[in-house]
C-alpha cells in the first residue's frame, strides 16, 4: 500500500514537472522519424530509438528528480518516514519505467505495426529502463548539481550505449551481451521482429543486472540521505 | 518514555566528539527541551533520537527498545518537525499533507482540520512553493501530527512565526502534552522552553551543562535583586537590595511605615541569564 502511495507520487510529480510532456513530444518525433524512414532501416532505427530513449531516458530524470528533493530538503523527512529504502528506490524506478514502456509501446505501434511482440517490448524496456533508471540514481547520490550529474553520468551512458550501436552496424562480440545495454538490444531487436530467435539466457542477465543494481542503490541510498545537514555519516 | 545513558557519538569526518557523555531521561506525558547555542549538538542529539545516526556509544532507549535497533515501525509512532521546512513545492499544500499521511499505517487525521488549527485552510490548494517561511513553518508543524505520533520531536517550531501563529503552535503543544504526548523540544528561544517544558537540558559543546525545571533552574541563584522606589522630601528616589537583605533594608521599612513606597520589583533571572552564568555562552 505504501509502495502504491509513493508510486502514484512518483508518477503525479512527473506530471507536475513536465516529464510526461517530454515523453510525448519526443515520442510524437520518433513516430514522425520512423514513419518517413525507409523500410529496410525502419527495425534497425526504432531498435536504436527505444534503446537510447525510453529505455534509457530515466537515467537522466532520476539525477533531476534526486537533486530536486534533495533541494527541496525532501531527505531529511525521508529518513524519519516510514517510507522504505527499497520503497524509494522501486518507486522512483517503476514510475520512470512505466512512462518508458508506454512511450516504447506507442512508438512501435504508431510505426512499426506487423511482427512485434509487445509482451516482450514491455518486458525489456520496463526491465531495461529500471537498470539504467537505478544506475542513475546510484551516480545522482555523488552530484552536487545537475551539470555536475550529467559529467558523472555521460561517460557511463556512452559505455553502455556504445557496444549497440556498434552491433547495429555489425560490431558485435560475443562477450558483450552479459552486459546490460546489449542484453537489451537484442531483446528489443527480438520484440519488434528484426531477429527471430532470441538466446534465453539474456533474460536472467537483464535481472542479474537489476538485482545488483539494486542491492548496491540499497546500501548507498541511506548514508547519501543522510549526508544533509552538513555532516557526513 | 525515553532513556538516554552515557552516550557519545563523533561524525566520521570530525576530530571531536559531537556528543560527550550525555545521560538523560523523559517520562511520558513531559516537554523536554534542549536549550543551547548553533553548533552545540542539539540537532546531533535530536538525530539519534529518532534513530537517523545509529553509530553511537552508550544506551538510547525510545518506546522500551534500543534506537540503534529501531525497525521501520519506529517512524510510525513519532513525529518530526524540521526548523527548515521540506515540501513539494509544486504541490498544494493539500497534496503534499495527503501524499505524507499515505505513507502511514494507522489512521491519519483529516488534514484540513489540522490546517484550520493553524490557520492554513484558506491556503490549501495553493502551491506550497508560494508560502511564505512561517506558513511552511505551521504546514511542518501539521505534518508532524498527522498520524498521532506518540513522541513528538519539534526544532524551533516557532521560528519565523509572528506573535499570534506563535501563540497558537504552543497552544496546539501544551494540548498535544495533555493528550499524554511526550515532546522533546530543540530550540535558542528561552522563552518558548521557559513556558513549555517540563524540564530542559543546557547542551553546550556536546555536553549537558544543567537540567532541571525552568523554575529550578531559574531559582536556583537566590541573590534575585529587588528595585524599589520611594518619596524622599517630596521627590522619587531609586533604592535595590537583595531579595534576601529586603527586610534589614531601613530605607524599605521606613517607607512600608510612613506609606512612601511608589513601585516595588524583583530582578528574577531568566532562563538566558542562568544559561549565562552557567554556561558562559549566549544562545543564540
Amino acid at each position: 500500500m505504501r509502495l502504491f502511495s509513493a508510486l502514484l507520487n512518483d508518477v503525479h510529480f512527473q506530471i507536475k514537472y513536465g516529464f510526461y510532456f517530454l515523453y510525448t513530444f519526443f515520442s510524437a518525433i520518433y513516430i514522425a522519424v520512423l514513419l518517413v524512414c525507409p523500410q529496410e532501416y525502419k527495425k534497425t532505427v526504432a531498435a536504436i530509438i527505444i534503446l537510447s530513449d525510453p529505455a534509457m531516458l530515466g537515467s537522466f530524470f532520476i539525477g533531476g528528480i534526486w537533486l530536486l528533493e534533495k533541494g527541496e530538503g525532501l531527505h531529511r523527512y525521508w529518513v524519519i518516514s516510514p517510507l522504505r529504502t527499497l520503497e524509494y528506490i522501486l518507486s522512483k524506478s517503476v514510475s520512470l519505467a512505466l512512462i518508458s514502456t508506454i512511450a516504447a509501446n506507442l512508438i512501435v505501434a504508431a510505426s512499426l505495426k506487423h511482427d512485434v511482440n509487445y509482451a516482450m517490448l514491455t518486458f525489456s524496456t520496463f526491465v531495461g529502463s529500471m537498470v539504467f533508471t537505478i544506475i542513475g540514481l546510484i551516480v545522482a547520490t555523488y552530484a552536487q548539481s545537475v551539470n555536475q550529474y550529467m559529467i558523472l553520468v555521460s561517460p557511463l551512458e556512452i559505455i553502455i550505449t556504445t557496444p549497440p550501436i556498434l552491433a547495429a552496424f555489425g560490431i558485435w562480440y560475443p562477450a558483450l551481451d552479459v552486459f546490460p545495454g546489449m542484453a537489451l538490444w537484442h531483446l528489443i531487436n527480438y520484440s519488434i521482429g528484426k531477429t527471430n530467435h532470441i538466446e534465453a539466457w539474456l533474460f536472467p542477465v537483464l535481472l542479474l543486472w537489476f538485482s545488483a543494481a539494486l542491492l548496491l542503490s540499497y546500501r548507498r541510498i541511506p548514508p547519501a540521505m543522510q549526508t544533509e545537514g552538513g555532516n557526513k555519516v | 518514555m525515553i532513556s538516554v545513558h552515557n552516550v557519545s557519538f563523533r561524525y566520521p569526518s570530525a576530530k571531536n566528539n559531537t556528543i560527550n557523555e550525555i545521560t538523560f531521561n523523559v517520562k511520558q506525558g513531559e516537554i523536554f527541551g534542549f536549550l543551547g547555542p548553533s553548533g552545540a549538538g542539539k540537532s546531533t542529539m535530536q538525530k539519534i533520537l529518532t534513530g537517523v545516526l545509529r553509530d553511537y556509544s552508550g544506551t538510547v532507549r525510545v518506546f522500551g527498545d534500543e534506537v540503534k535497533n529501531r525497525t521501520g515501525g519506529y517512524y510510525e509512532k513519532i513525529g518530526v518537525d524540521f526548523e527548515f521546512p521540506n515540501f513539494y513545492n509544486k504541490f498544494t499544500a493539500i497534496e503534499n499533507l495527503k501524499y505524507f499521511a499515505s505513507l502511514y499505517s494507522s489512521k491519519t487525521a483529516d488534514p484540513m482540520t489540522l490546517m484550520e488549527k493553524v490557520g492554513l485552510h484558506n491556503d490549501a490548494h495553493k502551491k506550497v512553493g508560494s508560502f511564505s517561511k512561517g506558513m511552511k513553518m505551521r504546514l511542518g508543524f501539521v505534518r508532524c501530527l498527522l498520524h498521532n505520533p506518540q513522541l513528538i520531536f519539534l526544532d524551533e517550531p516557532t521560528s519565523g512565526l509572528d506573535p499570534a501563529n506563535a501563540r497558537i503552535l504552543k497552544n496546539i503543544i501544551t494540548e498535544q502534552k495533555k493528550m499524554g504526548k511526550t515532546i522533546i523540544l530543540t530550540t535558542h528561544n528561552m522563552h518558548d522552553a521557559e513556558e513549555l517544558c517540563d524540564q530542559v537540558a543546557f547542551i553546550v559543546d556536546g555536553r549537558i551543562k544543567a537540567m532541571n525545571t525552568p523554575q529550578k533552574l531559574r531559582n536556583a541563584d537566590s541573590n534575585t535583586r529587588v528595585h524599589f522606589r520611594i518619596a524622599v522630601n517630596g521627590e522619587e528616589a531609586e533604592r535595590d537590595c537583595l531579595i534576601s537583605e529586603l527586610g534589614k533594608s531601613s530605607d524599605f521599612q521606613l517607607a512600608l511605615r510612613d506609606g512612601t513606597l511608589k513601585s516595588i520589583h524583583s530582578e528574577e533571572q531568566s532562563l538566558e541569564d542562568v544559561f549565562i552564568r552557567l554556561t558562559g555562552r549566549c544562545l543564540q
